[in-house]
């Protein structure tokens, strides 16, 4: 992550009180992440809070009857940074709580291992929680595949044992039922949240990405010309020894993301390929489909 | 089933009913034909109960409230520079940033040294006190 620090900047709240988490000795950095916007950005040393980490996790057995196992590295990692988020915003409220709104939006179970200690304080702060796929969702459909069939009919708490996931499906459980705002991304998540987390969301929010910076300016266009040419070189190679097409009129498919086959969808995708490879066929059409 | 989850559960709605701010700003700004959320206005406590008071009451803020608030926004994945949600906070943070100024935080966490050795300068390290050791 590309991080521009700040160190002078008394008058801005949220320094303010990474000053006073310094002076209890924690580890914390504040500054600018050197992205379009600019925006500002905390970092939590997470080591800083290691010692404290047996404390942590008995009261989140204590107070919220989630266990944890004793050498996982992410969950430890997920439960110190909750742990120093849960101070940061204590003393972000305790300053600033009576005359400012403080709003706090989590994405993922990840961010919010601290949700349910945090409303059991009553801090005065709201809190938004997005779910961008559930965690048992994720299991689920790469296990099932008539994983949506199947939805209404499927207990959390079995399943989560089945998978051995069962402290992530609780922090994430907790953080849903703990959040003032539950949202997700899409109708579909929807569904999951619905039977595999409890609770109906609150909202719909579709995520998107900005594609100004995919513009293709004239610089890019170049590129383009000349990028097309390496692709049709390697097709060339890899296809002509077997038998040929017309380059000129050929039309070249990307995916994108990790290949897991039912997870991301590419199972789909090959099926609307053989369609598409169908109908190209019975309309005799001379264009060729290239897909990577 | 976990015992929490029913105590969680009251321990809401004894927090909603005995909240000390009733109105939970949130507002859902709409740019080209993306939704992004960045907060909510809910202008009943009792939201949980009735769902159709919360998408009735989504309004924009007024730069004023904007102004008297202060926004946090926390996810693991920024750090990761690659996938899906990182994309997405990543190309948001423009607008995000644009409609809310200096009231926007990012809290992210430092955990895989490997990650930060080339990216934060060599005389910041003194300040990580996890680097010292």
């Amino acid at each position: 992550m590309e991080f521009d620090p700040i160190e002078d900047a008394s008058d801005d709240p949220f320094f303010q009180a990474v000053v006073q988490m310094r002076k209890a000795g924690l580890g914390v950095l504040y500054g600018r992440w050197l992205v379009t916007g600019r925006p500002k950005v905390i970092l939590f040393d997470l080591p800083t809070v290691n010692d404290k980490l047996g404390e942590i996790k008995h009261k989140l057995w204590e107070d919220h009857g989630i266990s944890t196992p004793d050498n996982d590295f992410l969950i430890n990692g997920v439960i110190m940074l909750g742990e120093m988020i849960r101070i940061y915003l204590t003393i972000l409220t305790e300053k600033f709580g009576s005359e400012r709104n403080i709003i706090t939006h989590f994405h993922e179970w990840m961010a919010a291992s601290c949700l349910p200690a945090i409303r059991k304080q009553n801090l005065k702060l709201t809190s938004v929680f997005t779910t961008h796929a559930t965690i048992l969702g994720r299991y689920l459909a790469m296990n099932d595949p008539v994983f949506y069939d199947h939805l209404p009919f499927f207990d959390w708490s079995k399943e989560a044992k089945h998978f051995n996931i069962e402290p992530t499906a609780n922090l994430e459980r907790s953080a849903v039922h703990s959040s003032h705002v539950f949202t997700t991304v899409s109708e579909v998540t929807a569904q999951e949240c619905r039977y595999l987390l409890g609770r109906e969301p609150d909202v719909i929010l579709p995520n998107g990405i900005n594609n100004e910076r995919f513009e293709a300016l004239h610089e890019f266009q170049n590129l383009h010309l000349q990028y097309k040419k390496e692709i049709h070189d390697f097709t060339m190679t890899h296809f002509f020894h077997s038998y040929s097409f017309d380059l000129e009129k050929i039309l070249y498919f990307f995916t994108s993301g990790r290949y897991e086959y039912l997870n991301k969808g590419f199972d789909l995708t090959l099926q609307a390929l053989a369609q598409l490879n169908h109908r190209l066929k019975t309309e005799k059409s001379d264009m060729t489909v290239v897909r990577f | 089933m976990p015992i929490i989850l029913r105590n969680t559960k009251t321990n809401i709605r004894s927090a909603i009913n005995s909240s000390i701010k009733p109105n939970l700003c949130h507002l859902l700004i709409r740019v080209k034909k993306y939704f992004y959320i960045i907060c909510l206005f809910v202008e009943s406590p009792s939201h949980m109960a009735e769902k159709s008071i919360l998408t009735a009451a989504v309004k924009k803020l007024s730069k004023k409230e904007i102004d008297n608030s202060l926004l946090i926004e926390v996810a693991w994945e920024i750090v990761n520079q690659v996938g899906g949600i990182y994309t997405v906070i990543r190309s948001k943070s423009p607008f995000t940033v644009n409609a809310w100024g200096i009231t926007i935080v990012y809290l992210v966490h430092i955990y895989q040294k490997k990650l930060l050795w080339n990216s934060i300068p060599s005389k910041m390290l003194p300040m990580i006190p996890s680097f010292r050791r």
